[in-house]
């Protein structure tokens, strides 16, 4: 089962796969999401969740708050896509 | 007793067959080693930016680096000999006061006596605690502590003879520092042994004084040292306050894309000193830091002068010469420094955040530049770490708070651009102009550039 994912600021679409971080089905759909270590500590692929669900894989301690998880933030790195998206990119 | 792999010269040659050092002992002499380490480290870091002479500065963002790596290795290794955890990083009265003859050391008049002191005197007392420690314990039931400490004599040592032989240079250039710089050795070896006495028996006790020749009087009314707002760059070098162009470095009529984004990379690398120095002051204004900053700050020093050491060689495969043909100066430093070091390293941190590496790195590889992309590549790569530590220090700084990091940063770029604006576009004074006729006529003479046109 494959997701789509829409960056509403970039107005790019793409296609997500379940076991996927975001990130990574962004770069291969060469869709514009920035980012720099693809380890969830320099937080340039924060990307806020408009519609959908996008859940923050914690194991490893990203660099994300919970007030920010809260405000639906995500580090798309090391994020499962879980339905149909809508995010928009800090950058 | 088993005897193999002994380094040559780190241990006395009639070795008893019995050697004594407890653990609780062990402990002791590593704690203090530690202590030295970190001092010696963050007071390097600190003094980054007031040295001068360019290959001492270079040669200074590796040894921290080193020493870091060195102190935090021996500071691990006290824990894993049952010290206890919560006074790994307390210090005795006795401690205290070697830090404070150690700081001391920023009390020098230059880099002659910068290095004279911090290395001649200190870190030669380091390399012998390394060796006493190496001589009293036995190689095997100690051998996670003897066999790492071969390599940190090994390590030491080459430090101290890479600076012994700039040393011979500075006095060279400058012989009027000579006398004055024995001054200052004797009054370290001094202070040293005064404090070394009451820590540790053994420490620095084969220092020999220097001859009462030297003059004495040159220690007297020293100022507490205090990074300098504008970091110092070397006298050989063509003054300049800025190095970021105020416009493209190559004439319209003479404009090749693919040199002047090579060129940019070369100088914005070359000059990312003053990332490695904003860091340094950082890391000594910051004196009661959890012991992992520095470590982290001690790699990111490192790393940003690393990147001016690949700036410089690229520049050089291109034939220009550093600080002669290309502008080296601080200015992002200098900008900043007024505001406080969160600021300071905020403007950093901005900086790393808005990466355009990668874009950069694709577009030199379709132009087939693969040196520049591969500088580029591991650029990158460092400027994840980066990130990760500016974000980690500056929350911790800021108490966690995340809208106030990102404040912080979106100020320093403010201080920033505001300063670039004031100070260099709308300046009359054009430092820059100098070193843009240099770059063309070499690009020119080199054949970096396409035949025809006229200089502009």
């Amino acid at each position: 089962m494959t997701y789509r994912v829409r960056i509403a600021n970039k107005d790019a679409e793409f296609e997500a796969e379940p076991d996927e971080y975001l990130l990574d089905s962004a770069i291969i759909g060469g869709a514009p999401i920035a980012f720099v270590c693809r380890g969830g500590t320099c937080r340039t692929c924060l990307v806020r969740v408009v519609e959908g669900t996008l859940e923050q894989d914690l194991s490893f301690e990203p660099a994300i708050q919970p007030s920010e998880l809260g405000a639906g933030w995500r580090l798309a790195c090391c994020a499962y896509v879980r339905s149909d998206l809508v995010v928009e990119t800090k950058r | 007793m088993a005897l193999l792999n002994r380094p040559s010269g780190a241990y006395p040659d009639d070795v008893p067959d019995t050697l004594f050092q407890s653990v609780d002992e062990a402990a002791g002499r590593l704690k203090l080693l530690f202590v030295v380490e970190k001092e010696l480290l963050r007071l390097s870091a600190g003094y980054l930016p007031a040295v001068e002479d360019w290959e001492l500065k270079k040669r200074l963002t590796v040894h921290v680096w080193q020493d870091a790596r060195r102190a935090d290795f021996i500071r691990k290794r006290t824990l894993e000999l049952r010290f206890p955890r919560k006074d790994v990083d307390a210090r005795t009265a006795s401690q205290r006061a070697v830090m404070k003859a150690a700081q001391e050391l920023l009390g020098c008049r230059g880099d002659a006596e910068f290095a004279t002191g911090v290395y001649l005197v200190w870190k030669r007392a380091c390399l012998q605690g390394y060796e006493t420690y190496l001589s009293l314990t036995d190689p095997l039931l100690d051998e996670p502590t003897a066999e790492p400490l071969t390599r940190f004599v090994s390590d030491l040592s080459g430090q101290i003879a890479e600076i012994e032989g700039l040393l011979h240079r500075l006095y060279r250039d400058k012989p009027d520092m000579n006398p004055l710089a024995a001054g200052w050795e004797r009054h370290c070896v001094a202070a040293l042994l005064e404090v070394s006495a009451q820590a540790s028996e053994d420490f620095g006790s084969r220092l020999t004084r220097p001859g009462q020749g030297a003059q004495e009087d040159t220690v007297e009314n020293r100022k507490p040292y205090s990074p300098p707002a504008v970091p110092v760059r070397d006298s050989r070098f063509t003054p300049t306050f800025h190095h970021n162009a105020d416009r493209r470095i190559l004439p319209d009529d003479r404009f090749d894309e693919a040199l002047e984004k090579k060129l940019i990379q070369g100088i914005s690398h070359a000059n990312e000193m003053w990332a490695a120095e904003a860091v340094g002051a950082v890391m000594w204004a910051w004196e009661d830091m959890p012991w992992d900053f520095y470590t982290d700050a001690a790699r990111w020093l490192y790393d940003e002068g690393r990147h001016c050491r690949m700036g410089e060689q690229m520049m050089s495969r291109l034939g220009f010469e550093t600080g002669i043909d290309y502008p080296m100066a601080g200015e992002s430093y200098a900008a900043l420094f007024p505001h406080g070091y969160e600021q300071l390293l905020g403007l950093l941190h901005y900086f790393e955040s808005t990466n355009t590496k990668q874009a950069s790195k694709e577009w030199f590889e379709t132009a087939g530049d693969e040196d520049s992309a591969s500088n580029l590549d591991y650029d990158w790569a460092d400027e994840a770490l980066h990130l990760t530590y500016g974000y980690k220090w500056l929350l911790h700084r800021l108490g966690g708070d995340s809208e106030r990091l990102e404040a912080l940063r979106d100020e320093s770029a403010r201080i920033w651009s505001e300063w670039f604006n004031e100070r260099v576009l709308a300046s009359p004074d054009k430092p820059y102009e100098v070193f843009r006729d240099r770059i063309l006529r070499l690009a020119e003479a080199k054949g970096l550039l396409p035949a025809g046109g006229s200089m502009a």
